[in-house]
């Protein structure tokens, strides 16, 4: 139990840290950073949200990661809710050259054998399978889909899509691209689809 | 007196008033973003601050409680309370999103963290000396982060931010009677969690010299 004299010093130190916190300001760039977020997220580039900072060092971590198990020839494996096959008509009928990433995952990966036919025809046919574009960028296990996600727009050089297939234009490396980004619970991107229009950049051309 | 009454009437005639600008914001206007965005973001970031204990988390949270405002301007109505008390409803929302996917762990302050970690044991023979009052108000801020959500904000609210107990109310969304009595119970966790941090000495042992007002001051 407490007495007078600490709740007397209490309120003292109470008193003393809000003097201290109203003296701390917000930084001098937050309102430029502020009014920007909101001109993107009135022209639709943020749609709905500011991305953390811890985010977007995970996020690029994540699209790092990505790349490199690409590159070294390791196959993402196909996310349930995340349905490739429309992709791979796309890519089919655009570049057939160059494969995509769903693709490869469809083709190589094996189902994860906790799932019974059943169940992945129940999730077929759920509202979650309506993203049928998304293209997933790490290995995803199957409890991990039961989390929610967050989409998340952004612009990205064509160059960092680019490190995830088989060719770079180097003369378009600089190319904006927009790209919807899949994030799970912890902030980390799972899968991306390109929203500019409609196509996979790395197999639009 | 009078020359200030006139100027805070010049004031408030010639500034729009908080419903007016999220009015003109919703119609996209970028001043009006940054006229509220200036008014209140302090406020935001201090709250944010205070229950987050990061600087960073509350640059974050500041910045989407602005876009938030923006994107819900609609549903603010100045009849049923003060945009303050607006923000801080949403503000506390983002809060509680990020403390229940953070909640294995506690941000702490980079800035307001001890870094020779030694704890704050008063074991000399001159204890006052000994525990300065930065570390006894930072075993404080450490104290309050590490209360029970609820009781944080009822702390952060009322005692930080001067809020009344109907403010707070409002803001939290519970009676009154319920502001109060998690206020008295974090107190009372604060001043057990301080008493602990200095060696399980008692709080007004060590600083009862303090609370008499003395010529020299404390």
């Amino acid at each position: 139990m407490s007495d007078a004299n600490e709740e007397r010093l209490l309120t003292d130190l109470l008193r003393e840290v809000a003097a201290a916190d109203a003296a701390v300001g917000a930084p001098d760039d937050l309102e430029h950073r502020a009014l920007s977020l909101w001109e993107r997220s009135r022209s639709g580039d943020v749609r709905w949200t500011a991305m953390p900072s811890a985010a977007r060092v995970k996020l690029a971590f994540a699209l790092a990661a990505a790349a490199v198990l690409v590159l070294i020839g390791v196959p993402p494996r196909p996310a349930d809710v995340i349905n490739p096959a429309p992709a791979k008509a796309s890519a089919a009928s655009t570049a057939p050259d160059v494969p995509s990433i769903a693709q490869e995952s469809a083709s190589m990966a094996p189902q994860p054998a906790t799932l019974s036919a059943k169940r992945s025809a129940r999730r077929a046919a759920s509202p979650k399978n309506v993203n049928v574009d998304f293209v997933p960028l790490v290995p995803m296990a199957a409890d991990e889909l039961s989390g929610s996600f967050q989409i998340v727009r952004v612009q990205m050089p064509r160059a960092a899509l680019g490190a995830l297939a088989s060719t770079v234009d180097v003369g378009r490396a600089d190319d904006p691209v927009q790209a919807d980004l899949l994030l799970g619970e912890d902030g980390m991107a799972r899968a991306i689809r390109v929203s500019a229009n409609g196509s996979v950049p790395w197999r639009s051309r | 007196m009078s020359s200030g009454e006139s100027s805070t009437t010049v004031s408030s005639c010639s500034e729009p008033s908080d419903a007016e600008l999220v009015e003109r914001m919703a119609n996209g206007d970028r001043d009006a973003f940054a006229t509220l965005f200036r008014r209140h973001h302090a406020t935001v970031f201090r709250f944010s601050r205070q229950m987050l204990g990061s600087k960073e988390a509350a640059e974050d949270v500041t910045q989407e409680v602005f876009i938030a405002l923006a994107q819900t301007a609609a549903r603010y109505e100045a009849s049923r309370g003060s945009l303050s008390t607006y923000l801080y409803g949403i503000a506390r929302n983002l809060v509680y999103q990020r403390h229940r996917r953070n909640r294995s762990r506690v941000e702490v302050d980079v800035d307001g963290i001890d870094h020779d970690g030694s704890p704050a044991l008063a074991v000399s023979n001159d204890p006052v000396d000994e525990l300065s009052r930065a570390r006894l108000v930072q075993s404080l801020r450490q104290a309050i982060l590490r209360l029970p959500v609820h009781y944080r904000e009822a702390i952060v609210l009322c005692e930080l931010n001067s809020l009344s107990y109907e403010e707070a109310a409002a803001i939290v969304g519970c009676p009154i009677g319920t502001i109060r009595s998690r206020l008295s119970r974090a107190r009372e966790m604060l001043i057990d969690r301080c008493r602990l941090s200095m060696g399980l000495i008692k709080v007004s042992e060590v600083w009862k010299p303090c609370l008499t007002p003395t010529k020299n001051g404390c």
